[in-house]
């Protein structure tokens, strides 16, 4: 019994499948069938395609660097390119005189400042946590920025010291100048952005910046000439205890990086 | 496929976040629920990659995630609880951006980015600033992205805080169509979001896992034990004082439907009746707000696969009450 059941019903499945197709070539003649299967194959192929394309196993380093670029506000990009002109300027205002020197000083300062916005930008907006999820995650982020604004900022201080080397000011003596507020005003900013609670870090690395540019003028004007004939050597004096100082930050902003920025007071719950 | 947390613990010095969690996840829905301060994030964070566990580990198919590393995430999407965006975003800025760091071919990422946009109903709000969204279109964006890359494990915290009803059951479905031959991992504190679609509900106490299982098979723990009555206002308020009242309903003559947990028989004298458990009774009677452990006789603890019963070091997180 069963058996003729199924029987019954597999002949009637069969005579609807016959029908269907009939009254298919009967609508779109003989080639129609060919070409249906024409069109699904192809549909299938670009399907495969799409998503071979979609997830490379390699994973798209280039449209990762690219979308950092992308990313990037213009605002960024014309602030750096105000202070380039800047430094190109500054050995114009007085050669050799102190406020070229000063002028130098302060642009090395607020490049640093532009570079802090956008290197700490995953800590405040709470991305960091997203980021750190994603292959190319929070570290390469990070890193990636880092590396934008250092070629970026390097760009900066070669213009002033090409500039200063034109008029006869010294490339060395103006990277000096430059590069102490710069590598002093990063490392400090990077700690405050690091030690503070996510919505004020940018705003504590930009206000650390912003004091250390301050900090190079009101020590201009106090002493203007003692400022301008500091030595070279204490000036790379300067540079090196920064330079490390600043190397031992973006390590720690690295690290950081890694847990997604996650503050350390959220890592335990809200009851203690 | 399967993801395993093997003997998963974190620790901040000698506070333990979670303690020893075990589980085997195959492709399905999980709840994971738990009061606030339960270990749930941390265990979520862990199995993100974005927390190194302080002993254990997470392997998926076999192989350690660590050892992954980007090839894991890249199978992995994530919606963490508190979600964060850049504000000059536009919603189509955010994905495509999110779509880089996933590896999403660029050509590819458009198409998908406006096809995921369409299918959580954000459809013509792609070039509208995040920040002019509101809640519940932030957290269809927040799933949007965690499915760009199609991943195998989908991992969402507390997903529908802060959402309106309709927004809630609006993103249960969402859930629901993504999770097809995922892992996926849901937690939240609020019951009727994953009594609906999860396959498996983890329960999850001061950092470790209580009990494992389907929202019936878990439920059956307070079966017997949930009971209405009909009783006057004033002894509504008196009966709350004595036993676990799940709800309260007046009635408007005087009298009030109460529905409580109790494994007494005294509850003759109130002329209640017992009734079919839900997951919320379950879920009131594990974190009563007296904080009392309900480990004994009354929950039977649905053992949890290579999870061992030891005893608790140092001082946990989470517990009997509610944040």
């Amino acid at each position: 019994m069963k058996g003729n059941r199924e029987d019954a019903l597999e002949r009637d499945l069969s005579a609807l499948y016959r029908s269907d197709r009939e009254l298919f070539l009967s609508e779109q003649g003989s080639n129609g069938r060919s070409e249906l299967i024409e069109e699904c194959a192809s549909a299938c192929e670009r399907e495969l395609t799409l998503e071979a394309s979609a997830t490379s196993p390699h994973m798209q380093l280039g449209g990762f660097l690219f979308a950092q670029v992308r990313f990037t506000r213009s605002v960024v990009w014309t602030a750096f390119a105000f202070v380039a002109l800047l430094t190109a300027v500054a050995p114009h205002v007085e050669t050799e005189g102190p406020l070229g020197s000063q002028v130098l000083s302060a642009a090395g300062g607020l490049t640093a400042l532009v570079c802090l916005a956008s290197v700490t930008r995953s800590k405040p907006f709470g991305m960091g946590e997203l980021e750190a999820a994603c292959p190319f995650n929070a570290v390469s982020v990070v890193v990636a920025r880092l590396l934008l604004m250092g070629l970026a900022s390097a760009l900066v201080l070669a213009v002033g010291a090409v500039a200063s080397g034109i008029e006869g000011v010294g490339v060395a003596r103006a990277l000096l100048l430059m590069g102490a507020p710069y590598l002093i005003a990063c490392a400090g900013g990077l700690m405050c952005a690091r030690r503070v609670s996510s919505p004020d870090a940018r705003g504590a690395a930009i206000a650390w910046a912003s004091a250390v540019t301050a900090t190079g003028a009101m020590l201009f004007y106090a002493a203007p000439s003692a400022y301008a004939q500091t030595s070279a050597w204490m000036w790379i004096l300067v540079c090196a205890v920064a330079g490390v100082w600043c190397t031992r930050e973006v390590r720690a902003w690295v690290g950081a990086s890694a847990s997604g920025f996650i503050p350390e007071t959220r890592r335990t719950p809200a009851w203690r | 496929m399967e993801l395993v947390l093997d003997r998963l613990t974190k620790q901040y010095g000698p506070k333990i976040a979670v303690d020893r969690v075990s589980a085997r996840l195959r492709p399905g829905v999980y709840g994971l629920l738990g009061a606030n301060g339960a270990g749930k994030t941390t265990i979520m964070r862990m199995i993100c990659g974005i927390l190194r566990p302080s002993s254990g580990e997470i392997s998926l198919d076999g192989r350690s995630i660590a050892e992954l590393g980007g090839e894991y995430r890249a199978r992995l999407g994530y919606l963490p609880q508190d979600f964060g965006y850049y504000p000059e975003f536009t919603a189509l800025d955010f994905m495509e951006y999110m779509a880089a760091l996933k590896g999403v071919d660029a050509r590819a990422a458009r198409a998908r980015s406006l096809e995921l946009l369409d299918r959580v109903g954000l459809a013509g709000e792609e070039h509208r600033r995040i920040r002019t969204f509101s809640g519940g279109m932030k957290q269809r964006l927040g799933i949007a992205q965690a499915v760009l890359n199609d991943p195998d494990v989908l991992v969402l915290d507390e997903p529908t805080a802060g959402l309106d009803p309709k927004e809630r059951v609006r993103f249960r479905n969402l859930i629901a169509g993504f999770a097809t031959d995922k892992i996926v991992l849901l937690s939240t504190h609020i019951v009727s979001d994953v009594e609906y679609i999860a396959d498996s509900i983890l329960m999850m106490r001061a950092g470790s896992f209580i009990m494992q299982g389907s929202p019936a098979e878990v439920v059956r723990g307070v079966k017997g034990m949930v009971w209405e009555a009909r009783v006057p206002v004033r002894k509504a308020d008196e009966l709350a004082s004595r036993v676990p009242v799940v709800n309260v309903h007046h009635d408007g003559d005087g009298m009030a439907t109460v529905r409580f947990l109790s494994s007494e028989p005294h509850v003759a004298e109130l002329s209640a009746v017992p009734v079919a458990p839900t997951l919320e009774d379950l879920y009131l009677h594990v974190f009563d707000e007296s904080g009392a452990e309900h480990t004994g006789a009354a929950v039977p603890v649905t053992a949890v696969e290579g999870q061992r019963c030891s005893r608790r070091r140092g001082v946990h997180f989470g517990g009997g009450r509610h944040a």
